[in-house]
């Protein structure tokens, strides 16, 4: 089984360095045949029609579907983004803003189609589940395939479940009264696009004063060819509790192009914390413009963990927006650009509440023609009098035909304020490689090992597997070269 | 008139409103300003008031061109190419051509070695727009100071190029000084070109108008240059201060480093831009870039944005940025020894500026940036005292 170095690969030490067999390089990559007898897939295009036509298969209600056509005239009313990496290889004329698995959502995984739940096992999901997570989320192109949360967490008033389900049931005014309110579709083409088409997805809610332990997680797999994934994350935490959500997605590739368009609402009360983890695998066809934001109110803490390895070309710049006095949010990411790859990542701090604070803390790495773009803004408005801010952000090249950028921008309306930058570029030092290799270690080790260590910042938060999976998409990217 | 200058090499989010500046000028009734040239030493050789065509054929640089290489990984430059890249771009060209300002061109011949620096005081009559354009060619083994000081007598506007081309070994320490009166708009455009072995060491001092546009952009093209430039500012109550400076890496082993210090007083806004540009081969260079801003009044506005660039695996580039006011332990430290927070906030701001005021190598220039510094913090009661 190609999951299996989940539990017998040894890890050592904090960077949890895994070495894998060349078998295992398709850990991500293996692919199920789509044929019309397992799945329902909506003509190519994006039009008015084909809105609808999503709409009734997700028997939406009626302001739903008003909101997605509504979301449709804007995206055709804004422009592309002149300022990131070219995305004219995206023709959205050729992409399937809709692939469903012919099957309904299911509580357990004996009642997963079995083409599917392999594909899942492959991924070491439903191991997962069973050893460290508190609930389960599995989405398989447009639709979620699998929903389960644990029965004691369940009772603790922890409402963990498909969007779709959230939409019309229990929390359906909930629902719509926190739907891309945070991320209007007026906000930028991708949002847009996103409002139009979503399917799938996650809704959670935690009560007040409610601490989950160990984490929830949801995977996205986005196995169609030509296709686009736009799920919805609607996660609401409330006064006073805590969370440690995980997301995790990968893709098998294609020659053809792959979209992924989603959108990520974090909310977080009074005095509530919510961790954000995401380890980002999307195959080297897929352009990833994702959309994440938090917004946290007095006392709370936002803390995004984020790994980003995949795609072809990705936009991704998860924001907090420091609403509440003394809120606090954290963003700690790596990426790592290959070959074709043209990731240009970082996140967006905006401080309004006082004394607010946030920290960045950013790791690019660029190999065999990868283009790394480490891209920021911190803002500090008049009204967030005491707040201090922090950015550092390093890039590590490891050869001269990559590229590496950091544009990085700051912005202070108040005197009361403290913001510090700091930027590094650099090479692997030759004196580092030197000194592994005279004590027995090839030099492609040692400098996995070096590579390893300067995006530790990231592996450390995270919970142990993913740290490891991490540190094996780093190898496997070292070795790719 | 509208031109677009000082933009970042890349773009980035348009809503920060960081990609470019928009400055108003207009072309026309442009006076000449009053130019004295003083300590006119050595072997140094001065053409003036060449027209624009000529002026423009002096400054076509060699090397690869911006057009050249427009598309950087996809990434396309805002601007239009120039022969001779500046950090305000190619509409400051446009605008001096627009006004047809004639240029003076400063030959420093092989091996010329001023004992004393060489002084431009531009004079702008009040009320009038006056620009000005000066290319200074540093030739093999020069080793030379040039003072460039601009001064009005009330409220105008002025503007400047000045174009530095430094040839194998030559060193060239250039020193820029505005203190123009209340009121003024000021611009001061900068294109360095520096072969092997050169070396370019510039110190700006913006003290005075109200509006002000700063750009430099050095390309280091030739092995072992070394660029080292050094921007003071003071932002006085209601200014707006836009600033670009890029330092281009182009040969191997370069060596650069720009510093900005600057203080922000009450509704005074600033956008810093600064980049280190780290082209194809230009390997084992480093290049760093500081920048740190007091901020006195609460109704700043102060906009940063350092950017690496990097094609090269072989450097090492560092930016920093401190953004903050006086700390209150600092004051408390300082009110104990009897000293009030106007006169801290006086005496962090001369700090601040003093590595680059005290390198002014005109006596009575340096004295007058000190003595306006005091005149900028005086308050009630100080001439009793």
């Amino acid at each position: 089984m190609k999951n299996e170095y989940r539990k017998d690969t040894p890890v050592d030490g904090d960077a949890g360095r895994i070495l894998l067999d060349e078998a295992e390089r398709e850990l991500y990559d293996f692919r199920d045949e789509e044929n019309e007898e397992n799945f329902y897939r909506m003509e190519e295009g994006l039009t008015p029609e084909i809105v609808r036509q999503i709409s009734a298969e997700k028997h939406d209600p009626a302001w739903m579907l008003e909101f997605r056509l509504k979301s449709l005239e804007i995206y055709h009313k804004i422009p592309v983004p002149d300022w990131g990496p070219p995305i004219d290889g995206l023709d959205m004329d050729k992409i399937s803003s809709y692939v469903r698995p012919k099957t309904d959502m299911q509580k357990s995984w004996e009642d997963v189609p079995e083409d599917i739940k392999n594909a899942f096992e492959k991924l070491g999901i439903p191991k997962a589940e069973r050893e460290s997570l508190a609930g389960v989320g599995a989405q398989y192109d447009s639709e979620l395939v699998y929903h389960n949360v644990r029965e004691d967490v369940a009772k603790s008033g922890v409402v963990y479940t498909d969007m779709e389900s959230a939409l019309t049931g229990e929390y359906a005014e909930m629902v719509k009264t926190h739907f891309m309110k945070l991320v209007p579709p007026t906000d930028h083409k991708f949002a847009a696009l996103h409002g139009a088409v979503w399917s799938g997805g996650s809704f959670v809610y935690v009560p007040k004063g409610v601490h989950l332990e160990i984490p929830l997680q949801s995977y996205f797999r986005l196995n169609a060819k030509g296709a686009g994934q736009f799920e919805h994350t609607l996660i609401i935490v409330d006064e006073g509790a805590d969370l440690h959500f995980i997301e995790g997605c990968s893709a098998p590739k294609y020659n053809v192009a792959n979209l992924h368009a989603g959108c990520v609402e974090l909310y977080v009360a009074k005095n509530a914390r919510l961790r954000y983890s995401t380890i980002e695998n999307w195959s080297k066809n897929m352009y990833n413009l994702n959309t994440k934001r938090a917004i946290v109110e007095e006392g709370g803490t936002i803390e995004w963990v984020s790994g980003s390895f995949g795609s072809h070309e990705s936009y991704l710049y998860p924001t907090s927006v420091l609403r509440g006095d003394g809120s606090h949010a954290e963003f700690t990411g790596v990426t790592f650009a290959g070959r074709g790859q043209n990731l240009d990542t970082g996140a967006k701090m905006i401080h309004i509440g006082r004394n607010t604070s946030s920290f960045i803390d950013t790791k690019s790495i660029c190999k065999s023609g990868g283009v790394s773009t480490y891209r920021s803004s911190v803002e500090i408005r008049k009204s967030a009098e005491g707040s201090k801010a922090s950015v550092n952000c390093g890039s590590l090249m490891l050869d001269s035909i990559s590229r590496s950028d950091t544009v990085p921008a700051i912005d202070v309306r108040t005197r009361r304020a403290d913001v510090g930058h700091e930027a590094k570029i650099g090479r692997i030092s030759d004196e580092a490689v030197f000194y592994l290799m005279s004590r027995g270690i090839s030099e492609s080790e040692a400098r996995a090992m070096i590579v390893s260590g300067f995006a530790s910042p990231v592996s450390k938060e995270l919970p142990l597997e993913y740290a490891a999976e991490m540190n094996n998409l780093i190898k496997l990217e070292m070795e790719g070269g | 008139m509208t031109y677009q200058v000082n933009h970042l090499p890349v773009l980035t989010w348009n809503a920060l409103k960081l990609n470019a500046a928009a400055m108003d000028f207009t072309p026309e009734g442009i006076a000449a300003p009053a130019l004295t040239i003083n300590h006119f030493y050595g072997d140094a050789e001065m053409e003036r008031d060449l027209p624009v065509s000529a002026f423009d054929a002096r400054i076509a640089a060699p090397g690869t061109s911006n057009e050249e290489e427009a598309v950087v990984a996809g990434k396309f430059p805002i601007y239009a190419a120039q022969s001779f890249p500046t950090g305000m771009g190619a509409d400051a060209d446009r605008l001096m051509r627009d006004a047809e300002v004639p240029g003076a061109v400063l030959t420093f011949p092989e091996n010329c070695a001023p004992k004393k620096h060489i002084t431009f005081r531009y004079t702008v009559p009040a009320g009038k727009s006056s620009l000005a354009r000066l290319l200074i060619v540093a030739k093999k083994g020069t080793d030379a100071s040039v003072l460039l000081y601009a001064a009005s007598e009330d409220a105008a506007a002025f503007g400047m190029q000045t174009y530095v081309y430094l040839e194998e070994g030559a060193r060239l320490t250039l020193t820029a000084v505005q203190r123009m009166e209340g009121g003024s708009f000021f611009f001061h455009d900068v294109g360095g070109w520096g072969m092997e072995r050169s070396s370019f060491t510039f110190r700006g001092l913006d003290l005075g108008a109200k509006t002000v546009y700063e750009g430099l952009n050095h390309t280091q093209a030739g092995d072992e240059s070394v660029f080292s430039a050094d921007l003071g500012y003071l932002g006085l109550p209601g200014s707006h201060t836009d600033i670009n400076y890029n330092d281009v890496f182009r040969g191997r082993r370069a060596d650069g480093r720009m510093y900005f210090k600057g203080a922000l007083m009450e509704g005074a806004e600033k956008t810093f831009r600064g980049t280190i540009d780290f082209r194809k081969a230009s390997v084992g260079c480093t290049g760093d870039e500081q920048e740190d801003v007091i901020l006195l009044g609460d109704d700043v506005v102060n906009k940063t944005i350092p950017l690496i660039l990097g094609e090269e695996e072989d450097v090492e580039g560092r930016h920093a940025s401190t953004i903050g006011s006086l700390s209150d332990d600092m004051l408390f430290y300082m009110q104990t020894r009897g000293i009030d927070r106007v006169r801290a906030e006086e005496l962090m701001v001369r700090a601040s500026l003093a590595g680059i005021a005290d390198k002014i190598p005109s006596d009575d220039i340096r004295c007058g940036v000190n003595t306006y510094i005091a005149d900028v913090f005086k308050v009630e009661g100080d001439e009793e005292a």
